[in-house]
């Protein structure tokens, strides 16, 4: 039985790394600067709950991987500047509204966390949904105002940021 | 869990970014028209018929990238 499981997992390890890489080889082919994003941002994070955790500051960057008009792959790594840690985030994000507005979108998604400091809560897969807005898309076209609220499956424990993105040229 | 159910567990978070634009908007009600728009789009989003109908094509999109086929967009959420 067990390797019965073992045989359906080095299976499904080496079906996903094809697929991972062929879906890079067409990203690339495709042009990194059509693909893939890449931001700075500065960000306020609030969590929900008796016992959460203070609001904290963070700096953080952000990437992500469009594969079609409503599907990405998106990540982030944060660290904060009130309380030193090391957060990331990884994750699909379905953007919910018109996929050919480049100034505004909602997206809704799913991101696994995780913190270095116990007070963020556990390693743990929280679905989320994610605005964007380019408020200046003539004068200021790299700066992207956005909001995240969120909600940890193993913690219970909801919470929100808000900030501002610089997005890079590729 | 399905696509669905995280979909709709996604668009209960929201609620989070729906306090917060009205806490922005009390606190400053010069900016009341720009989250009114906004705050508008959000709740559109997250109607339930808007879930299901992204659901349903996913699978679609799904199988073009497994084909190699992308389509990739700018979406200003992916860097939330």
């Amino acid at each position: 039985m067990q390797k019965k499981w073992q045989t359906i997992v080095a299976v499904a390890i080496i079906v996903g790394t094809l697929l991972a890489c062929g879906i890079i080889a067409n990203c690339r082919a495709e042009g990194l600067a059509n693909t893939t994003s890449l931001a700075a941002g500065l960000t306020g994070v609030w969590y929900d709950g008796l016992d959460a955790p203070g609001p904290d500051l963070e700096a953080s960057g952000h990437g992500a991987m469009s594969l079609s008009p409503h599907l990405s792959v998106v990540g982030s790594l944060g660290f904060g500047l009130t309380e030193s840690y090391l957060r990331s985030a990884v994750g699909v994000r379905i953007t919910a509204t018109d996929v050919d507005n480049p100034d505004f979108s909602v997206g809704l998604g799913i991101q696994y966390r995780n913190a270095s400091i116990a007070s963020l809560g556990p390693s743990e897969w929280a679905p989320d949904a994610s605005v964007g807005l380019r408020p200046w898309p003539a004068k200021l076209p790299a700066v992207t105002l956005i909001g995240q609220g969120f909600y940890g499956l193993v913690s219970g424990r909801a919470g929100c940021s808000a900030g501002i993105r610089y997005r890079f040229n590729l | 869990m399905s696509l669905l159910d995280v979909l709709m567990k996604a668009g209960g978070a929201a609620a989070e970014i729906v306090d917060l634009l009205c806490r922005i908007r009390e606190r400053a009600p010069e900016t009341a028209a720009e989250v009114g728009k906004v705050l508008d789009a959000l709740n559109h989003a997250i109607l339930p018929e808007n879930i299901v109908s992204l659901a349903e094509s996913l699978p679609r999109e799904l199988a073009n990238i497994a084909q190699g086929q992308l389509a990739p967009r700018r979406h200003p959420s992916d860097i939330a």
